[in-house]
């Protein structure tokens, strides 16, 4: 249940749950995702879902209000009265920056599953905006996802991403790219 | 005072666009945005010869799809999204298509991009 004390990780789970039971897919990602993965270091409120089988709308607000959430004036988006977190649906399908993503993780709590943007995933997700909009919030947030998920975050995966995001038509974000590296340390 | 745009030269016609993006207006709003990089509503609804609340709703669209990005700034500044999966690709083929229209130049080669001192005379 829904209420002002939940955390957008207690919401997160909620929605990834009442989509569950309409046959929806959904998978975490954006800001939200690095809220999941480094609470302390980013703090979102909106939880961001792409949803995988272009369900109808009307399933979709179906599944939303058993949980309290109706849509907002801004559309495509979903406000309870119950929290000040959103919940928005960004537009299928699941990308960061120019890849496009088919695999993802799975958090669980008791029989519900969330399926979420996979630790290094997320990093570039967020490097992207720091990229391209150069928002050092979405740097912070790309550097406290890989502190707390060292282990799991592919460094050479993301200087390949890094090198195919730069190109004639773009800028060349190596440097950004280092600064990363600099402050993870 | 407050900044007003120069009427437009008289015969101005709004560039064609091909009907690619569902209709004709949301992929002059593409290839208008492309070729001036960041721009914003008014100078689009200028160069559209569009009311500016048509441009504001074809921009929503847009943005919805996730072709273009919108920051709010004093103005709702608008590009190409960047982060789209297929931004690269999107923009060649939109600076390919606007190649074909030579009003799309015109427009980009007829702004003043660099700055001016604050109440220095045009």
């Amino acid at each position: 249940m829904i209420d002002e004390s939940s955390s957008l990780e207690d919401v997160c789970f909620e929605v990834a749950a009442a989509l569950d039971r309409f046959s929806i897919q959904g998978v975490l990602t954006g800001g939200s995702a690095a809220t999941v993965y480094a609470p302390d270091a980013y703090t979102s409120m909106d939880a961001d879902f792409v949803l995988a089988n272009s369900p109808q709308r009307q399933q979709v607000e179906a599944a939303m209000a058993e949980i309290g959430y109706i849509p907002s004036a801004t559309r495509g988006m979903f406000e309870s009265p119950r929290t000040r977190f959103t919940i928005d649906f960004p537009r299928a399908p699941l990308a960061v920056g120019g890849d496009y993503i088919y695999e993802t993780g799975t958090l669980s709590r008791g029989t519900t599953r969330l399926r979420i943007l996979m630790p290094t995933d997320c990093v570039r997700d967020r490097l992207a905006h720091f990229y391209y909009w150069d928002d050092y919030t979405a740097l912070n947030a790309a550097v406290g996802v890989a502190r707390a998920h060292r282990k799991r975050i592919d460094v050479s995966k993301l200087r390949k991403w890094t090198e195919r995001e730069s190109g004639p038509l773009s800028q060349n974000h190596q440097p950004k790219f280092e600064e990363f590296l600099r402050r993870l340390g | 005072m407050p900044f007003t745009y120069p009427p437009m030269p008289e015969g101005f016609e709004p560039p064609k666009a091909p009907p690619l993006f569902g209709t004709e207006q949301r992929t002059r709003l593409l290839l208008l945005v492309t070729v001036l990089g960041e721009t914003y509503p008014a100078e689009l609804s200028r160069y559209s010869g569009s009311s500016i609340s048509s441009v504001q709703l074809t921009l929503d669209l847009l943005e919805n799809e996730g072709l273009i990005a919108t920051r709010q700034l004093v103005v709702r500044a608008v590009t190409l999204n960047p982060t789209y999966p297929a931004a690269k690709e999107l923009k060649a083929l939109l600076l390919r298509i606007a190649e074909g229209y030579p009003a799309y130049n015109q427009i980009r080669e007829s702004i003043r991009r660099r700055p001016r001192r604050r109440h220095k005379v045009l």
